[in-house]
């Protein structure tokens, strides 16, 4: 079945100078900045991804990148389930900046290559900014992982992997 | 709705979409999209698909694509509906719609899906993706314009030294027919009679490398409408045609400088391109230069280098699902060849420029 194209050139009977285009431009750059203005450094506790299963084992930091790039979905023999804060939450960026070095824009871009190339399902992003949403979300499955500062967490968490505050995490 | 507004629509509704939309616990919906300003300096039109000539374009660009995913266990199921640059908004195309099924490490993919054969081919439509504004033209137009394809995949993930991932994928096409208006007078009618390859995708942690192999069988006809006076249609036949085609590419991290660079050698025609990128916090500068070289095939005789381009550009992350390019290219065709061009240009230099909106959600 042949399937209707429509490409062709373009006309329209205006011009647009490219004085206009970068006018544009400096407008988008402009409202980024007063964006920007509440995205100030963020400085908080270690933070450990966990599970409140006991089934899993201590992960090594390559085989937590790995899962939080999307490369590994299975640990241990288990489908794994990632959670992920809202994204205007401070801890998502500090968690991604630490882990991989990449900020909230950088891992947008690349789970978007991810999930629309059907590669790997994006984390789940709570819809509460709060750990009693995260504690109840991962309580449902064995196999839900999360991130949150270490002291905040369930005495009876496991601790998978604990990111520390200084970018020394080895 | 004004054509020309609903783009605009779709990006401020996407600054309130932050994220993908869960519909149930298991069903997803999710987008993309990009538009542009953009304009070259040539009357014949550079990038098939995309047709950017001498007049500012507003369309030739405009991407908008919905996908809807459904997750249970080692179940799955996807839709994707794309209105591609191409496309008009009433007539989008179903990029993919399959059923998938994971056993261990091992997916099993049946529908229509998503030709995998070059690093970013599976997400071509994806703009916010990639930091330039489109994927290179000499390699991602080098497949008779085919980005999906009907038929059965498998792919099996491992891990290597607890760090490293390797990924095969081979596939099978069934037949498939599509029509690619080249001019306002010109279109291909493209017949794939069966085709099949494998894909090779080796991720570390900061690198992928990628090897494909594509085998297709084919039959094309050239048809004019009113090319020249007093003869309405006439149509050229190449039937019993074949593609075969290897790529390999990779790509680099180190910190904020990206290198890429991807070749694929076919038949009928080969190209590479190399490109380098460096994030300064927000900002993204790049550069990539790209080059193709024609064959003997039954359509052309000419043997030997036929188009080159060189880009460079500038992506911003205005938000964090949302990106904007502002980019600088140019096209060369050689030897009285196309080269980027959709026809063979009475110029064979254009120099185009691109402002570009890209959003997810």
């Amino acid at each position: 079945m042949n399937k209707s194209f429509h490409f062709s050139r373009k006309k329209y009977s205006y011009e647009i100078s490219y004085s206009y285009i970068f006018i544009f431009y400096i407008f988008f750059l402009t409202l980024s900045f007063i964006s920007q203005v509440n995205a100030q450094s963020y400085t908080n506790a270690s933070i450990a991804v966990f599970t409140l299963s006991s089934d899993l084992k201590p992960l090594t930091k390559s085989k937590v990148r790995m899962l939080f790039r999307g490369k590994l979905k299975r640990l241990q023999g288990q489908k794994i389930e990632l959670s992920d804060w809202p994204q205007d939450n401070k801890l998502r960026d500090e968690f991604y900046q630490k882990l991989l070095g990449k900020d909230l824009a950088q891992m947008n871009a690349y789970w978007a290559s991810l999930s629309f190339s059907g590669k790997a399902r994006p984390p789940k992003e709570l819809d509460d900014d709060n750990l009693e949403a995260l504690i109840k979300w991962m309580s449902d499955k064995k196999s839900r992982i999360g991130y949150a500062p270490i002291n905040l967490i369930p005495e009876s968490a496991n601790v998978l992997y604990v990111v520390k505050k200084e970018n020394n995490n080895e | 709705m004004s054509k020309k507004l609903l783009p605009l629509v779709l990006l401020i509704v996407s600054f309130y979409s932050f994220a993908t939309i869960e519909l149930t616990e298991q069903l997803s919906l999710s987008g993309f999209g990009s538009t542009s300003i953009t304009k070259s300096d040539n009357s014949t039109s550079v990038i098939i698909n995309r047709g950017v000539a001498d007049d500012t374009c507003l369309d030739c660009d405009t991407t908008f694509g919905l996908q809807l995913d459904y997750f249970n266990d080692a179940f799955k199921a996807s839709a994707q509906l794309v209105k591609r640059p191409q496309d008009e908004w009433s007539d989008p195309e179903l990029e993919w719609a399959y059923v998938g099924y994971n056993i261990q490490e091992v997916e099993f993919k049946a529908g229509r899906m998503r030709l995998p054969i070059f690093l970013a081919s599976e997400y071509y439509y994806v703009s916010h993706a990639y930091n330039y504004a489109r994927p290179p033209e000499e390699l991602y137009n080098s497949i008779l314009g085919l980005t999906a394809y009907n038929g059965l995949s498998l792919t099996w993930n491992s891990i290597i030294l607890d760090e490293y991932q390797l990924s095969i994928t081979p596939f099978l096409g069934l037949s498939d027919s599509t029509l690619v208006k080249v001019t306002s007078n010109f279109e291909i009618d493209l017949d794939i009679e069966e085709m099949s390859g494998v894909n090779f995708l080796l991720s570390g942690e900061n690198y992928r490398w990628n090897l494909s192999y594509f085998n297709a069988d084919f039959g094309q006809t050239f048809q004019f409408t009113n090319a020249r006076p007093g003869v309405p249609y006439f149509e050229l036949a190449f039937p019993d045609d074949n593609i075969e085609l290897y790529s390999l590419g990779a790509e680099y991290e180190f910190d904020d400088l990206v290198l890429t660079a991807e070749r694929q050698i076919a038949n009928l025609r080969s190209t590479w391109y190399a490109s380098a990128s460096y994030r300064l916090g927000k900002f993204v500068p790049y550069i990539q230069l790209g080059e193709t070289k024609a064959k003997k095939t039954k359509v052309s005789s000419f043997d030997g280098k036929s188009g080159r381009s060189l880009a460079a550009g500038l992506r911003y992350d205005l938000f964090y699902n949302v990106s904007v390019n502002l980019e600088w290219q140019k096209f060369k065709s050689y030897n009285g060849q196309r080269g980027s061009f959709v026809e063979v240009p009475q110029e064979p230099e254009a120099k185009m420029y691109t402002l570009m909106v890209n959003f997810v959600f």
